[in-house]
């Protein structure tokens, strides 16, 4: 019983290297804000005090428009639809135009709904890299500041009531979800941009930010299995 | 006469004293792995090879989780537990941030994309779905997961690689990498792990010697600050923990019956020269047998010594017969006449004794017959010790009045006597017999392999607690998959993982590693390509189509199509390259390499749910092995077999006794080891105790131990008292070495102890019962 443990557990070590090492990595556009690096704290103190309560906020919701500038693609692929973020529950990304398509993240694993039909189910166990992402997302839409700074070194600058956010990926592990990452905003998030490690570059931009005390019934349905 | 065998034997002895410090003491190895004194495995020679190769990586492995209550303390602990080890260079690898530099994995596949297909991709292009994979394909490149992508859109539109990737990737469980390590928690802390790899075996003294006192020094220095935990698992601790527990078993147990039997020689023969006589004997008898064991095995197990120790008991009964004898004629006695009076006895019982080891050492065991060999072989040098030294170098005593332990003797004897002339002692030996057989019926048998562990609670508390902490992760039950070739062992695997994955859609399983999955066989590599050659790279093909969807311009498009018609890009990823990569390090225990006439590897099931369902797995090459219960059954099949040579080796100095003595003496002679060797197992069958291959094994040093001392009884003839003192000295000898080990830490060292301590104290009784002097007979 007690031997099986023993000559087990060493075997883990297989398995927590490998999905690690999935990884590229290219050199990204430098920004002013990098000139800039700061702590958290130092951070926080730029930001407006209604941004700063974003990240206490249990419920943050909105629209987004993005665009995705790829290698060798002359005009930016568009898309926008709305998003939530339930920090009890996880997040749904519905994109709505060009297509119909539902991206639900939660702890317990992902889900793509097409057109209101659940398309692909994974559990975060068959997919861990998933699980780094969703607390990614969460942190750079509610501005948790602590827990980005975990993975991330933080730059930051200020121009009157506007201010930006740089973030640099502090191991190469990270540099899997992106190489750089640009927040802007005033009283909330106005816009987050993705250098990808392909090479690829994303421009989310937000509209209508609001914050709620709890999920709504509705809400909680996005993440019903 | 008496001369020439004194100066033979003492050259003799002189010159294996000499081989002892010249050439055995540097080299001697000592073997602590337990599962060493059974046989490999059951199975066929390649098998039990590949196992080997595979449980010895795994035992080099051992992990730490560094813990406090927030992450950066934790961190920051770790990051110096982890600098400690590696610094002091014990370790052949120390693992504490997993940096992906040098390890690019995308870079090493990128290259061989077009033939390296997620299983869904490939069964969406082998049922012609490749209009629902565009249209995946498109939607993924719009959603948020597209940062995951290992390569641009325009290199890979379909993400193929990704797809791959991700299924290649192997769950972690709990564990989320965190600030580049990689961390799991619970209510009480956030824990950092370390992961490392030994340069040898965990159970070599010297790996033990080399790296513990690091280990520990850093153990102690991290559990130092307040609120820090480390929690270890891994072969290493228990196995350097056995060692410790096994060498301070030797030291107490060695001292103790060392001062027993100093204090029992002293307080008998009242003189110092039995003292160091007995050294001499036992010095010679421990030589030899380290000696032979070194020369025949290469290595000596450290159950062997623990063993040895106890032949302080054994050989000692030489000495003690010897000297005793001066008790029978005080005033005319001298070693001379001892000799020609007590010598054939203690041939006789040496044969007896060296014969049913010798016959054990035939016993396909590797532990029994290292122990059949080291006492055999300590034995004799003892015997012939005491048999060509004596005779020159013992003097009579100064003090010839009867000791006291000849004395209580005496006074035992008379009531045994007494008993055994009474009216009721038929019925006494009646309701012995009843009992006895009651007893052996309701006697039991466990052979479980938490026998051969000594942990203590806390390490397994550690180990149970990191196994909590990481939920899912791989246990002793594997695949063991074969073939001809390299890559015929790749598609063998893949065969077995049809059936591995319906396991785990199901839920039996949570998961498995396996090499194919990292890699799939050449075979499944140009199957995959001319898939894609077929459907996403033709004119018109799904790639070209998604990217004109997405806008892409067509002469961007053309040159995508040539890529992918270019030479050279077509051939296949092989295993031999793989394995030179640093991505494959994590992966490389799976890898047997090349074992026999062919290659093996190991697929390794992870959180296995419905054991029975992954058991009953069969696949052309693969082969389940559970190696619990492997060691289990073995220890089952191995009881049963020694009992039997047991048996045998009663037999063969059955046959000798007939020979020496007629059959009705030989049989009363027999009775009396048989007899307490029976009756000991049903006391444990009566107190409902289980026996195991263990209690057997100690039978078989009864059986050693106790042969002779009816027959010395039988040979004493009217120098009863003389022998009977040497009886007592013997089984008091054996009461202080063997005895002492039923209060060891590990379980069968503890139930050999026991059964030791009554079978030898009934032997006792039943010699005295059995052998009654001809005028106390009725």
């Amino acid at each position: 019983m007690n031997r099986k443990m023993k000559s087990s557990l060493p075997m883990l070590a297989i398995g927590l290297a490998a999905w690690i090492n999935c990884i590229g990595g290219t050199a990204t556009a430098a920004d002013a804000v990098f000139a800039h690096r700061a702590d958290p704290a130092t951070v926080q103190k730029l930001l407006s005090a209604p941004a700063r309560e974003l990240s206490r906020s249990p419920v943050l919701r909105g629209h987004f428009s993005q665009r995705k500038f790829l290698r060798e693609l002359p005009t930016p692929l568009t898309s926008s639809g709305d998003f939530l973020f339930a920090r009890d529950l996880g997040i749904s990304w519905h994109t709505r135009v060009p297509f119909d398509s539902e991206f639900v993240l939660s702890r317990t694993g992902m889900m793509q709904k097409d057109s209101g039909s659940v398309a692909m189910s994974l559990s975060s166990d068959q997919q861990p890299a998933l699980q780094i992402a969703l607390r990614l997302f969460v942190g750079l839409f509610s501005l948790d500041l602590d827990a980005l700074a975990a993975d991330f070194d933080l730059y930051g600058i200020k121009t009157g009531e506007h201010w930006q956010l740089g973030l640099k990926p502090k191991s190469a592990a990270m540099s899997a979800v992106f190489n750089e990452a640009l927040v802007d905003g005033a009283t909330t998030v106005e816009s987050v941009e993705m250098h990808d490690a392909s090479g690829d570059r994303t421009l989310i931009t937000i509209l209508d930010m609001q914050t709620a005390p709890a999920p709504t019934p509705e809400d909680r349905r996005h993440f019903a299995r | 006469m008496l001369k020439l065998r004194f100066w033979i034997w003492t050259v003799a002895m002189l010159a294996v004293a000499a081989l002892f410090l010249a050439d055995v003491r540097p080299k001697l190895r000592v073997e602590t792995d337990l599962l060493a004194l059974l046989p490999a495995s059951e199975h066929d020679a390649m098998a039990s090879e590949a196992l080997r190769v595979y449980s010895d990586g795994v035992a080099r492995k051992a992990l730490f989780l560094v813990g406090a209550p927030d992450a950066a303390q934790a961190r920051a602990a770790a990051a110096v537990f982890a600098k400690r080890l590696s610094d002091s260079r014990v370790f052949d690898q120390v693992r504490l941030q997993i940096d992906a530099a040098g390890t690019d994995v995308a870079g090493v596949y990128a290259p061989h994309r077009d033939g390296l297909l997620s299983a869904r991709a490939r069964q969406q292009l082998e049922t012609g779905q490749g209009d629902q994979l565009l249209a995946d394909a498109l939607r993924a490149i719009y959603g948020p997961a597209a940062a995951l992508r290992p390569l641009p859109v325009v290199q890979d539109p379909l993400n193929l690689l990704g797809d791959f990737l991700s299924q290649a990737l192997v769950p972690i469980g709990a564990a989320v990498l965190r600030d580049g390590v990689l961390m799991v928690s619970n209510e009480k802390a956030r824990y950092v792990l370390v992961s490392t790899e030994l340069s040898g075996s965990p159970f070599a003294s010297d790996t033990q010697d080399r790296v513990m006192p690091v280990l520990d020094a850093a153990l102690a220095e991290a559990r130092a600050t307040p609120g820090v935990a480390v929690l270890c698992s891994g072969l290493l601790l228990h196995a350097a923990q056995a060692t410790r527990s096994a060498q301070r078993e030797i030291g107490t147990v060695g001292t103790l019956s060392m001062i027993g039997v100093v204090l029992m020689v002293l307080l008998t023969f009242r003189s110092i020269r039995p003292l160091w006589l007995a050294v001499l004997v036992l010095g010679s008898g421990a030589l030899a047998a380290i000696t032979a064991c070194h020369y025949l095995f290469g290595k000596i197990h450290l159950i062997t010594l623990v063993f040895g120790t106890g032949l302080i008991g054994v050989g000692i009964d030489y000495s003690n017969h010897f000297l005793a004898d001066q008790f029978h004629h005080p005033q005319h006695w001298t070693p001379q006449r001892a000799m020609r009076h007590i010598g054939p006895g203690i041939a006789m019982g040496m044969s007896c004794a060296v014969l049913g080891y010798a016959a054990l050492a035939l016993a396909p065991l590797p532990g029994l017959r290292q122990m059949a060999i080291f006492s055999a072989v300590g034995l004799l040098a003892s015997c012939l010790s005491v048999l060509c030294w004596y005779p020159l170098l013992a003097r009579a005593g100064r003090r010839l009045d009867p000791p006291l332990l000849l004395r209580v003797s005496l006074r035992i004897d008379t009531l045994v006597g007494r008993i055994a002339a009474a009216r009721a002692s038929r019925w006494l030996l009646l309701a012995t017999v009843l009992i006895g057989v009651f007893g052996l019926w309701r006697l039991h048998f466990a052979d479980d392999v938490r026998l051969l562990q000594s942990s203590t609670p806390d390490l397994l508390r550690q180990e149970r607690e990191v196994r909590e902490l990481l939920r899912d992760v791989p246990d002793s039950r594997v695949f063991l998959v074969r073939g001809a070739s390299p890559g015929a062992v790749l598609a063998a695997e893949e065969q077995l993982r049809v059936s591995l994955d319906a396991l785990v859609a199901r839920g039996a399983l949570a998961s498995y590693l396996a090499l194919s999955r990292e890699l799939p066989s050449a075979q499944r590599q140009i199957h995959d390509r001319e898939l894609v050659a077929a459907q996403l790279y033709s004119v018109n093909g799904i790639a070209p189509r998604l990217l004109a969807q997405l806008g892409f311009a067509p002469d961007v498009i053309a040159a995508q199509q040539r890529r992918f018609g270019a030479t050279g890009n077509d051939a296949p990823l092989l295993l031999e390259d793989w394995l030179q990569t640093p991505i494959a390090q994590p992966f490389r225990s799976l890898w047997l390499g090349r074992i026999g006439d062919g290659y093996a590897s190991v697929v390794a099931p992870v959180g296995v749910r419905d054991a029975a369902a992954v058991a009953s797995v069969t696949a052309p090459g693969a082969r389940y092995i559970d190696k619990v219960a492997d060691i289990s059954a073995a220890l089952g099949r191995y009881r049963e077999r020694a009992a039997l040579l047991i048996a045998g080796a009663y037999a063969l100095i059955g046959l000798l006794l007939v020979w020496r003595y007629g059959a009705k003496t030989a049989l009363r002679l027999l009775a009396v080891p048989v007899g307490a060797a029976l009756l000991t197992l049903s006391l444990f069958g009566l107190a409902g105790a289980s026996a195991s291959l263990f209690n057997v094994l100690a039978l078989f040093l009864v059986l050693g131990l106790g042969v002779d001392y009816a027959v010395f009884l039988r040979e004493a003839g009217e120098a009863r008292g003389a022998t009977l003192l040497a009886l007592s000295l013997s089984t008091l000898g054996t009461v202080l070495s063997y005895g002492l080990l039923a209060f060891s830490a590990t379980p069968f060292i503890r139930s050999l102890g026991l059964t030791l301590l009554i079978g030898i104290l009934l032997t006792y009784l039943f010699a005295l019962l059995s052998q009654r002097p001809a005028t106390n007979q009725t």
